[in-house]
């Protein structure tokens, strides 16, 4: 075997070690890790800030087989479904109605399959007198079917 | 914590008489290892056939039903000494700082919290798997035709736990991570007859194949893929098939890697008259495929006009050069891995023919489905292109040691 090809090998080793080596992990051991924890809660909602505290309140205030609708600003469907995602997984077992077909513009149709609207940075009034305010956090509104 | 590691132990015990019948090669470590895998995949099957025969999921039947499927298939191990080096020590290093990594909080990616964890949870409080939720339009983006092996992992730990709780979710892929590995520095120790240069390839693969997408299906079906394809090229189809097949049970690429494997088989003059001894691979994912079509779970893939879709995409092709800007592996990776073709290209080009087939049809697999894609195509390729390509270097970077590592340990060289 040629030196050449030895010393190329090994360099390649190295190469494929050091490519993969994560130092993330080793950060572990100090106190990266709970400023690294902290960032994690919070990561899947950085868009919508507060919005978990908000749904988990929501959560606290309704049934498990409750049907909520989550209305959240929806400058287009992506948007829409940014916040729906994450406030189904939040508020699961409840069912909850997407307000946004898809279109060009929010959809109110399905309004008629919820008992209760999550409402965040919406105005709570404009689903009428068919529904209540039951609770809110300065962010975002629970209301629930009144008739 | 302590119900998630009490689930990982009791299924991992449960795993361990099957993982004695399809490798009676089997170290202890290795043992171990595979008794994860196959422990998870036997878990998932249970909670399904659970679901089957309309039985709510409670903590008892599940242990009885496990106990009754994993017990009969125990037999005495021949008990091997596994011969440790000092670099694995690193490689303990890199694994405690992985486990204290996935810990550290709940999955947060947003495929969990869409997909994974949002199927787990529903499930979790249903008690069964929710072929309405998974039908319903509403919640698209949970990928309801998707394998379950995952989703149901979780929910294997929410029943330990008595209730959801995804705060300790990330156990989950610790465990695959650490099984695989496991398996990977055996096999790498018989294949390199040198427990230095197993030492080596297992620490340096380590990080790369402990995925950091926490929460999601990524990192169990990088572990039985890469497992599944090493076994196959060292003759091991048994062992190769039943992984494949919990491959298939984690992520609809799994089933793409099934056929990836068996073509790659057939191109393969040593391996082609085993193709047939792949039927665990098609047997262990069955009850989920015929599930799948008969409550219709639709593959979103499958939707519309399929010929629409690529004419569509072809008015704008050069987003397809994302698939080469967006840098899923760094560049000192890719650069070693070329050296290690390139100085061993005569070994890969008569002995690893069956992983450069198999790795290569699976990337085909994954650009045909941005070809077919109803999503947007450049959102498609931007969210998932650095996982998919991950599914199969830890394979690639596993050879390319394999392939080198004995010319790097030579001492005496012409010059």
């Amino acid at each position: 075997m040629a030196r050449w090809k030895v010393y190329l090998a090994r360099i390649a080793c190295v190469l494929i070690l050091a490519g993969g080596f994560k130092p993330l992990y080793l950060q572990m051991f100090t106190g990266a890790r709970t400023s690294w924890a902290a960032a994690l809660v919070e990561r899947p909602y950085q868009k919508m800030p507060v919005y978990r505290a908000f749904m988990n309140g929501v959560a606290e205030r309704t049934p498990p087989d409750a049907r909520i609708a989550i209305a959240v600003p929806a400058e287009d469907p992506g948007a829409y479904t940014y916040g729906f995602l994450r406030g189904t997984y939040l508020l699961a077992p409840r069912i909850t109605v997407p307000l946004f077909s898809g279109g060009e513009s929010p959809t109110l149709q399905n309004i008629r399959y919820a008992e209760y609207v999550a409402a965040w940075h919406v105005n709570p009034h404009s689903f009428g007198p068919h529904f209540e305010r039951v609770w809110s956090d300065g962010d975002g509104t629970l209301l629930r079917r009144v008739r | 914590v302590i119900a998630a590691l009490t689930a990982i132990v009791f299924v991992t015990a449960c795993g361990a008489g099957l993982a004695l019948r399809v490798d009676r090669n089997a170290d202890p470590a290795r043992w171990i290892g595979e008794s994860f895998l196959i422990g998870f995949g036997l878990s998932a099957l249970v909670l399904l056939g659970l679901t089957f025969a309309r039985v709510h999921w409670t903590l008892g039947w599940f242990v009885i039903v496990m106990i009754l499927a994993g017990l009969p298939w125990f037999k005495r191990l021949h008990v091997r000494t596994t011969p440790l080096h000092w670099i694995d020590a690193l490689t303990l290093v890199t694994v405690i700082g992985y486990v204290l990594f996935v810990t550290a909080a709940a999955p947060a990616e947003a495929d969990f919290v869409s997909d994974w964890g949002l199927k787990a949870k529903v499930f979790a409080h249903t008690q069964g798997v929710d072929w309405g939720f998974l039908r319903n339009g509403w919640y698209w983006f949970a990928l309801g035709d998707y394998p379950p092996l995952v989703p149901l992992s979780f929910d294997t730990i929410a029943l330990f736990s008595g209730g959801w709780d995804d705060r300790w979710l990330g156990m989950i892929n610790a465990g695959f991570g650490i099984a695989a590995l496991l398996v990977i520095r055996s096999l790498a120790a018989e294949q390199l007859h040198s427990k230095a240069a197993a030492a080596f390839e297992a620490f340096a693969i380590a990080c790369i194949l402990l995925t950091p997408w926490l929460g999601t299906g990524d990192g169990p079906l990088v572990a039985y893929m890469t497992v599944a394809a090493l076994f196959i090229r060292r003759g091991f189809i048994t062992p190769g098939a039943v992984f494949l097949g919990l491959g298939a049970l984690t992520k609809n690429e799994g089933i793409s890697f099934v056929v990836a494997a068996g073509m790659a088989m057939l191109l393969d003059e040593r391996l082609r008259k085993y193709v047939w001894r792949l039927w665990p691979a098609v047997l262990i994912p069955a009850p989920w495929l015929a599930a799948r079509a008969i409550f219709r779970l639709k593959t979103y893939l499958a939707t519309g006009s399929v010929f629409d879709r690529i004419a569509a995409h072809m008015h704008d092709p050069q987003t397809y050069a994302m698939l080469l800007q967006i840098q899923s592996v760094g560049p000192l990776l890719t650069t070693g891995v070329l050296i290690a073709i390139v100085l061993a290209w005569p070994q890969w080009r008569t002995k690893e023919r069956f992983v450069i087939a198999a790795i290569a049809l699976q990337i085909a697999f994954y650009v045909a489905a941005y070809v077919v894609t109803p999503l947007d195509v450049a959102f498609h390729i931007k969210w998932s292109w650095e996982r998919l390509v991950w599914h199969v270097t830890p394979l690639l970077a596993i050879v390319s040691l394999e392939a080198i590592l004995p010319m790097a340990a030579i001492r005496r060289y012409n010059v």
